[in-house]
């Protein structure tokens, strides 16, 4: 269903918030995310990539991960937007899935961030992570398109 | 690695982590590489034309977009919002050929229709992944493009031939039969969810042009799956508009998953009115599917029933609604036929509430919480059924009951309330040409085949190796027989096809189907078919023009449109130009003088129409009910279980996998999700067979057997497995162990006694 961007908002209960386009990273650039440090298990990390109106969510599973980084390969990070509408997915530590709140598309983030259940018809496009000196880097993305875009650049 | 092997290692979905690496995996995305480079958007002076989606019965609008390679948009950043509608997923973009020339594709859900608004499911959008395309060694391959013959019978090659060559082959043949055997010795199978112009001309071509009355749709033997709702409203046609999910107060789903098969509907259920906290959600299915937990999670029930015992749940609700006095006198009295019988029939102990938890397995205080939401919403309630029900044995009896328990309550004709089917393909059939009379003694074609009667079958937009039910024993008697293929890709039957006849499908040829909520729409062509791929009605017609039978001229779709219209009193204001300007929000039937009622049964059906129901005495028919007397699930397919089949297995429909699945490998977005069949088993069920989660199980039944991957969960309640309609792997099609008994509505019967047991 396609509502108004006013209507979404406040669907998406964002009321007000401005979607921001300004600071546009170049494609490839390494954009600091995370203090190894400072991860904790299955809680999720916001971030933008590869622009500030491309949100985008870091987790460390806790255990080796399909193409996860770090000490344990356990730190993935996928674009936070539904490939389905567009909504802003939320991670459900329960059941270790991201799920997008407007039609229910669960994506895994544990396998390449796959759309389990609901109408998005493509993964998450991954972000490529680089660890050095404690940090963890965004360096570009990897599968499909962000959503709201024709470009990952 | 190669698409098999990549399947073979992978067990995404099953609970067991793929065995594959980024590398591998890659290979199979959407062309993960290309992904990074700019996605060419429609540019202002793309060619639009109009289209239905080409999968389910919602048949959401979408805008075909041609342009030149090169010519699109090129856009930077971020261009569009949530819920938009505005985005292009790579998906939706495809090369294809366009009078012999390399044109880019946009295959782009419409904001402007009314039914998806610019929504989409995973099938849908999926619809162009599904288009012959020049770029993509593997969907040529599997596209049927020319006319391939076995000229010297079974052991023979398949060889091209000229479209002529092979309505020659067919017409000598289907003559020679007839003459020997009688005209029923010529079998067809159609899939009555094809395109409503080969549907006609098919037909037509069988009854009248041949004279045989041996045919079966795609899921069905005779009657229709309709039955139960035809009895009470004197047609069996969907009755409600896709507005009625928003407004609403209780959707009750008895054996329709319609977050996964009606998705659209689904969507605006959820987020404008489920979510909200407007309205409230029943959903009765032995899975405790999504759509379940979605329910629960919003205040309503889910009621995980033990399979075929529908009837005695809806008994027992309108058992518990008389006592209380609280149907709708006034509906009942002014409309209703047969109410007493329903009186008397619901007074069996059978029907009490004690008796009601016993057989249908849902706790008492569930069933009370139902009828208390019932009575709350009361003319206010979506009540919708669909295959869960229509394909057990008692089909009718589960179908009648529901339908009875919401006339009850007065849902009917209002706005956002209704008892009727949810459906799942599209209206395929506007005219039925008359049937010859030895019908009346030919009802089931498994018995012609059984007993060597039927001689020839033309597979007509049916793969009747997937599709029909007990194949492991009829699939070698149809093999036998002299066999024509009319379809859009190479199947199974390629096997045993004599003949096999390319179609040109979806996109490129002019095409009509309606939707759910009566809407009729022209698909328009908008591509090239495969080399001499076309559509359907045209082999009809190239046959019959071969065996010298008047009839069949018709020159273009317009021409077999208006001889279906001429037939129907609801469509016949609507010419092919009428369509054509109506685009992707077409013409609605009934339709008088220029105006369609949103709902049957309304007040506004009965001023336009001057009658409220399509009965002979324009009254809602009950009397049926009666027959619930003699309604006892142990005497359908739990007859069966016993200590050698001691468990039920039922099937349902994935979400990402539209009948056959013949589109099912072109979109990895669908087939990553579930790359083999998975069976549903209760852990207390698969601890007491040593089966493990992710291991591969066998279901065997007195019918026969099949393969899946174990998912162990309490999704699905203790005694019963459930498995996935039609998965596209052979081995793994649940039709080679299923009964070859008809319903009582005549449709397959897809409920069966099994074992499980580990490979």
């Amino acid at each position: 269903m396609v509502v108004s961007r006013r209507k979404a908002l406040v669907y998406l209960g964002v009321a007000g918030a401005p979607v921001a386009m300004r600071k546009v990273f170049a494609q490839g650039e390494r954009v600091k995310v995370a203090d190894l440090a400072g991860l904790v298990p299955l809680q999720p990390v916001s971030f933008s990539y590869p622009d500030e109106g491309s949100p985008a969510i870091l987790l460390d599973m806790g255990r080796p991960t399909y193409m996860g980084v770090g000490p344990k390969k356990s730190i993935v990070a996928y674009s936070a937007l539904c490939q389905h509408l567009g909504c802003p997915t939320a991670f459900d530590p329960k059941e270790k899935l991201l799920v997008c709140p407007c039609h229910i598309s669960l994506y895994d983030p544990a396998r390449g961030g796959i759309c389990l259940e609901g109408p998005a018809i493509s993964r998450l496009p991954r972000i490529v992570l680089e660890v050095a000196g404690g940090s963890v880097y965004a360096v570009g993305v990897a599968y499909g398109l962000i959503y709201g875009r024709a470009s990952n650049a | 690695m190669d698409r098999r092997k990549f399947l073979k290692s992978s067990l995404v979905g099953s609970g067991v982590l793929p065995l594959l690496t980024w590398e591998e995996a890659k290979a199979f995305s959407l062309d993960a590489e290309k992904s990074l480079e700019a996605l060419e958007l429609p540019p202002d002076d793309a060619q639009v034309f109009n289209l239905t989606c080409q999968y389910c019965m919602v048949q959401c609008g979408y805008k075909a977009y041609v342009w030149e390679p090169g010519k699109g948009k090129k856009l930077a950043g971020t261009y569009t919002t949530p819920l938009s509608g505005e985005w292009v997923h790579p998906s939706f973009v495809n090369r294809v050929r366009k009078d012999g020339r390399e044109m880019m594709v946009a295959i782009v859900p419409d904001r402007e229709c009314v039914i998806n608004q610019g929504d989409y499911s995973v099938r849908g959008g999926g619809n162009a992944t599904t288009l012959y395309t020049p770029r993509s060694p593997e969907i040529a391959a599997k596209r049927l493009a020319y006319p391939l013959v076995r000229l010297k019978g079974k052991d023979s090659p398949l060889t091209r031939v000229s479209w002529d060559e092979a309505a020659a082959f067919i017409a000598e043949r289907f003559a020679k039969l007839k003459e020997q055997h009688g005209p029923d010795a010529l079998g067809l199978v159609f899939g009555d969810w094809l395109w409503t112009l080969p549907t006609y001309a098919i037909l037509k071509f069988w009854f009248k042009g041949l004279g045989s009355s041996s045919y079966a749709g795609n899921g069905w033997f005779f009657d229709e799956e309709s039955a139960g709702i035809s009895a009470a409203f004197g047609t069996g046609t969907r009755s409600f508009t896709v507005e009625d999910f928003e407004t609403t107060k209780l959707l009750v789903t008895a054996g329709t998953n319609l977050q996964a098969n009606g998705s659209i509907w689904w969507h605006r259920f959820y987020l404008k009115n489920l979510a909200p906290g407007n309205a409230k959600h029943i959903d009765i299915d032995p899975r405790r599917t999504l759509q379940a937990q979605m329910a629960e999670k919003h205040g309503g029930l889910h009621l995980q029933i033990r399979p075929g015992t529908d009837p005695i749940l809806a008994g027992a609700l309108i058992r518990l609604v008389l006592e209380r006095d609280a149907y709708d006198k006034e509906f009942v009295k002014k409309h209703v036929t047969g109410f007493d019988r329903v009186v008397e029939t619901v007074r069996d102990p059978k029907f009490s509430l004690e008796s009601a938890v016993k057989t249908t397995g849902i706790p008492r205080e569930k069933i009370l919480k139902a009828l208390e939401l019932l009575l709350e919403n009361k003319g206010q309630t979506m009540l919708l059924h669909e295959k869960g029900l229509i394909h057990q044995m008692a089909a009718f009896e589960a179908q009648h009951a529901y339908a009875v328990l919401g006339i009850l309550l007065g849902n009917v004709g209002k706005p956002g309330a209704c008892v009727s089917r949810s459906g799942g393909h599209p209206k395929g059939t506007f005219a039925w040409p008359e049937e010859p009379p030895s019908r009346a003694e030919n009802l089931n074609i498994y018995e012609g085949l059984e007993k060597g009667k039927v001689k020839a079958l033309w597979a007509y937009g049916s793969n009747i190796f997937k599709q029909l039910p007990t194949l492991s024993r009829f699939r070698p008697l149809m093999e036998k027989t002299f066999l024509v293929v009319s379809d859009r890709i190479h199947t199974e039957m390629d096997a045993a096809a004599d003949v096999i006849l390319p179609a040109a499908t979806w996109g490129e040829a002019d095409l009509i189907l309606a939707s759910e909520d009566r809407r009729v729409r022209i698909i328009q062509k908008f591509m090239d078919p495969p080399g001499e791929a076309r559509p359907d009605w045209e082999h009809v017609v190239l046959v019959a023009e071969k065996m010298g039978i008047p009839g069949f001229s018709w020159k273009s779709p317009r021409e077999v449109w208006d001889e279906i219209r001429a037939q129907n009193d609801w469509i016949k204001e609507m010419d092919w130009d009428s369509l054509l300007k109506a685009g992707t929000n077409g013409l609605r039937y009934p339709m008088v003088n220029g105006k369609s009622p949103e709902r049957l049964y309304s007040d506004e059906m009965e001023a336009l129409l001057g009658r409220r129901f399509f009965t002979k005495d324009n009254k809602v028919h009950v009397e049926k009910f009666a027959v619930l007397k003699d309604f006892d699930p142990r005497r359908y397919e739990w007859g069966e279980v016993n200590a050698r089949y001691p468990l039920m297995a039922i099937d349902f429909r994935l979400n990402e996998l539209w009948n056959t699945g013949y589109t099912y490998w072109d979109n990895p977005g669908a087939f990553e999700r579930t790359p083999d069949a998975y069976l549903l088993i209760n852990p207390l069920d698969a601890r007491a067979r040593g089966i493990k989660n992710g291991q591969w199980v066998v279901l065997e039944s007195p019918y026969g057997k099949c393969k899946a991957v174990a998912r162990v969960t309490d999704e699905v309640r203790p005694g019963v497995v459930a498995m996935p309609a039609l998965f596209p792997k052979p081995d793994q099609e649940f039709n080679y162990a299923t009964r070859p008994t008809p319903t009582t509505d005549g449709s397959v019967d897809t409920m069966v006694a099994c074992e499980v047991y580990g490979v």
